[in-house]
């Protein structure tokens, strides 16, 4: 023996049947605790035979007969006819003992008879039997009152937040405990009294909290089959349960019985808070364990089993009134936020855009979730933040590690209310970004739409600091004790935000499905317009290919018969009728060229292109040489071509089209510097960050207007009717569809010799 | 005895009377044999007996009403009578790819109508010189 033998771990060892391991509160068997407490005595038998085989040691004190006695005795002799006749009852009925609880019976103890409570259950191969005081006062008409009162009070009850107090009150009232509270889990079982009812001059417990391992995991399955539990007595030692040594190494499981002995950490920890008895209520929500009515006294109490019952259809009535006001109130916020969601998806189908439909409405993105920082949008290669965020890569590297590990909550959500904990990088936007939710797009998890919500210091007030101490159990093994100080204890959380609650992750979930239904319609919209102006496109080359045919046919004609009647009658006209003829040669010429760019234009947009690498160098001098030919004055102008001009990819036919259009183009509006030099230069200018290489064809010419530096492009704009130059409007048109179909840009600048008409191609790059 | 007869399928008056009035011009010119479809050039051409008195050269527009000249092309190179007739596609257009469709059907040349009447003319001199006066491929002269 050790000098000083801990008393807990020594009663630890003894009551179990087994070893126990010490040093884990969440493994102590309870439910196989060997002893019952003093308030009531426990017979077990054994169904087989109806045999006595259990029995604690204080079965003198409340049936008259030592347990010795009635250990491997039949049921009959130990129990009067009023219980034995209610066991086949019992045994019968689907609900078993409960609607036959309590039993009441006269036990004969040393000379009296006295008027007990026996409780069966039925616990595997036995049955329970307790016996326990009945109250003499407790008289059913009066139960009844207190019943009914509690009850309707309850259930008058129209506020949620009011619930809780006005039951807590109620209940102290029924029950007459010193203190009464209710005390709510948290998703890890952290408990906090939100509402509570006390004795004058005690101290306030509301808005405490107790950790998780206040009421370890096997005793929070027990609230869930036993949900009512008295320790009526702790300053009275338990009794010890003894056994036939017929049955050999059974244990007995005590779930059922309401007198279980107490755990001895479990009284060691009510006597640290200076408890004498405790009452607890299970509140059990959809299964699940909601909360306790957790009911203390500061002296000894015995509670009748009557009104443990009465509590326990409370908490029942509680519990449903709890649900159907919570499913009010998530209906009524649910309504709220599906018009909200409605209009967002309204929205965008509206503006066909989801950055604007996500932003433009009273309802949007900034204002869907309270107490928002900011959020931002990724989608189909943009990227766009309302309010703060975390820089875009940032939220990238994020969703790139939720996707290593295990991936996102069905591929569709990620939520976290501290996220710089798992993620160091967003540590520091913990300020406007400790809470993030991200909802996913498409399946490549590039596009979606992220929440942020600010950090917020989060103060919890502990009911003593939230830590087991480890008791040295006197034999070198140590044993985790309850915790001693119950001071208040108030801990900082940083870097966390309000959480994430299960409406609002609904909220983004069907969010998720109005944006993607909503995008969905936008898309076939666009694919139907998209086809029905490809179809028109193919139907306007066709027909200007037609129609060019067809109009030359009668350009032929006047053509002709003005160079038969020229020929043939030639010495009939006089000069001013040869002119005439003239001008209709002219106006036919033009018409001809009219035809030919625009052919030229329907062929620029149809069929495929080939691309390869295009020397620009030597195709610009071809077009040169040829031009030269064409353009009188072009024999003056001093023509440079940059060497080396950097190869590009494009179809080379469409990139002589493109040189020569532009070449052109520059011949024609050609007009002598301020040092009368006529000039025509093509270069490149290389690329640079962002910008790919840039090719250019510069004259020296007047500078374009800004007004006509975009509508120059447009098919049959020309600058003025009054300039000499001549041409049909339709070639820089083409340059522009040529330079469209490979993906790049061609704009106009004032600049170099005079007027520059700057391109870039980029074929490959289709997202453009 | 050779027909120097050249077949014109034009379903445009103007185009087939430039044409007639372009060949007028040549000292001793073909005579012209004018169509107006493609239907009417087949049953002409069917008139004719003798591969040997067959025209010395059918020129055929494209787009006519009824019958391309295509297919008046086709059916000619499909049959044993008329396949070696030399036959001239004619047409306004310049695309790369109907021109290749004509030889593809088996056309001896391919020209595209020639906006002054002045080009149409030695056009029609240079035809008349090489497939009427020169040409010598004909299975019938040999």
């Amino acid at each position: 023996m050790h000098a000083h033998e801990d008393l807990v771990a020594q009663q630890l060892r003894n009551l179990y049947p087994f070893k126990v391991n010490l040093e884990n509160c969440d493994e102590e068997p309870i439910r196989y605790i060997q002893s019952i407490q003093a308030h009531a005595c426990l017979v077990a038998v054994e169904l087989d035979t109806l045999t006595v085989r259990f029995a604690s040691e204080n079965t003198m004190q409340h049936m008259g007969k030592s347990w010795k006695s009635i250990l491997d005795r039949p049921i009959q002799e130990v129990f009067s006819f009023e219980v034995t006749a209610q066991i086949p009852v019992g045994l019968n009925r689907e609900d078993g003992f409960e609607t036959l609880n309590p039993i009441q019976a006269f036990f004969t103890i040393g000379s009296e008879r006295v008027l007990k409570n026996v409780i069966i259950n039925r616990s595997d191969d036995y049955l329970l039997i307790e016996v326990e005081a009945a109250s003499q006062f407790l008289h059913a008409s009066r139960y009844q009152q207190l019943l009914s009162r509690a009850i309707t009070k309850i259930q008058r009850l129209r506020e949620y937040d009011n619930l809780f107090t006005e039951t807590a009150a109620v209940l102290r009232q029924v029950t007459g405990y010193d203190r009464v509270m209710i005390y709510k889990f948290d998703e890890e079982y952290n408990g906090e009294v939100i509402a509570e009812a006390r004795r004058e001059g005690l101290e306030p417990f509301e808005g405490l909290r107790y950790p998780h391992t206040d009421i370890p995991k096997q005793a929070r399955e027990l609230y869930l089959k036993n949900r009512v539990r008295l320790i009526s007595d702790t300053s009275t030692p338990s009794s010890p349960l003894r056994r036939s040594d017929n049955v050999g190494d059974h244990y007995l499981d005590l779930t059922a019985a309401g007198s279980r002995g107490v755990s001895p950490v479990h009284v060691e920890y009510l006597g640290y808070l200076n408890v004498n008895n405790s009452l607890s209520v299970a509140i059990v929500q959809e299964g699940k364990l909601w909360g306790l009515f957790a009911m203390h006294h500061y002296s000894p109490r015995f509670v009748d089993v009557s009104i443990r019952n009465m509590l326990l259809f409370v908490g029942q009535i509680f519990s449903g009134h709890l649900s159907l006001q919570m499913a009010n109130r998530y209906r009524q916020e649910s309504l709220n936020r599906n018009l909200a969601r409605l209009a967002i998806g309204e929205m965008i189908t509206k503006t066909r855009d989801i950055f604007e439909g996500l932003t433009a409405g009273t309802h949007n993105v900034l204002n869907m979730f309270q107490g928002t920082s900011g959020a931002a949008i990724q989608f189909d290669g943009r990227y766009q933040q309302f309010r703060s965020a975390p820089p875009q890569e940032k939220i990238n590297d994020l969703i790139a590690l939720v996707r290593e590990n295990n991936g996102p909550e069905n591929n569709l959500i990620f939520h976290h209310d501290r996220a710089g904990k798992t993620y160091p990088d967003l540590q520091q936007y913990s300020d406007s970004a400790a809470g993030i939710m991200i909802i996913f797009l498409n399946a490549e998890f590039t596009d979606w739409v992220a929440w942020f919500r600010p950090g917020i210091s989060h103060t919890i007030t502990w009911a003593g600091k939230p830590e087991k101490e480890m008791v040295d159990s006197g034999d070198g093994v140590r044993r985790l004790g309850p915790r001693k100080s119950f001071q208040r204890y108030v801990e900082t959380v940083d870097g966390c935000s309000a959480p994430w609650t299960k409406e609002e992750i609904d909220l983004a979930l069907s969010l998720r499905i109005t944006i993607i239904n909503s995008l969905m319609q936008r898309y076939s919209e666009v694919k139907q317009v998209n086809d029905q102006l490809r179809k028109a496109l193919e139907d306007l080359e066709t027909f200007s290919y037609t129609v060019s045919h067809d109009l030359r046919a009668p350009l032929r004609a006047i053509n002709g018969y003005t160079e038969i009647l020229a020929e043939d009658y030639g010495q009939h006209l006089d000069d001013d009728a040869r002119l005439i003829i003239q001008k209709i040669h002219s106006g036919v010429e033009q018409m001809n060229n009219f035809i030919t760019d625009i052919l030229e234009l329907s062929r620029v947009g149809s069929g495929g292109m080939q691309l390869d690498e295009v020397a620009p160098a030597p195709l610009a001098a071809e077009v040169i040489s040829e031009l030269q030919g064409v353009y009188p004055n072009a024999e003056r102008v001093a023509v440079n071509i940059q060497r080396n001009l950097p190869v590009v990819r494009a179809d080379k036919r469409l990139m002589r089209q493109l040189y020569l259009n532009l070449i052109s183009n520059a011949f024609k509006y050609l007009e002598p510097d301020a040092s009368g030099k006529l000039a025509l230069s093509i270069g490149a200018r290389p690329a640079s960050e962002g910008e790919p290489t840039t090719y250019y064809v510069t004259n020296t010419g007047p500078a374009i207007p800004e007004e006509y530096t975009r509508t120059i492009f447009e098919m049959f704009s020309r600058l003025s009717s009054q300039t000499k130059a001549e041409g049909t409007g339709v070639g820089l048109a083409i340059v522009d569809r040529i330079v469209q179909r490979h993906n790049g840009k061609v704009w106009v600048t004032n600049d170099h010799l005079g007027v520059t008409f700057n391109f870039f191609l980029s074929p490959e790059n289709t997202a453009r | 005895m050779y027909t120097n007869q050249i077949l014109l399928a034009e379903d445009d008056t103007t185009d087939a009377e430039f044409f007639q009035r372009a060949l007028s011009r040549l000292d001793s010119p073909p005579e012209l044999v004018w169509c107006k479809n493609g239907v009417e050039a087949l049953e002409g051409l069917a008139s004719y007996t003798e591969a040997a008195s067959l025209p010395r050269l059918a020129i055929l527009d494209i787009k006519m009403p009824g019958m391309s000249g295509l297919e008046v092309l086709e059916k000619l190179k499909s049959d044993a009578r008329t396949k070696d007739m030399p036959v001239i596609i004619m047409s306004s257009s310049d695309e790369p790819q109907d021109i290749a469709r004509a030889y593809d059907y088996g056309a001896n040349g391919y020209l595209v109508k020639p906006s002054r009447f002045q080009d149409l003319r030695e056009l029609v001199g240079s035809i008349n010189y090489f497939w009427i006066k020169t040409n010598r491929l004909r299975p019938a002269d040999s």
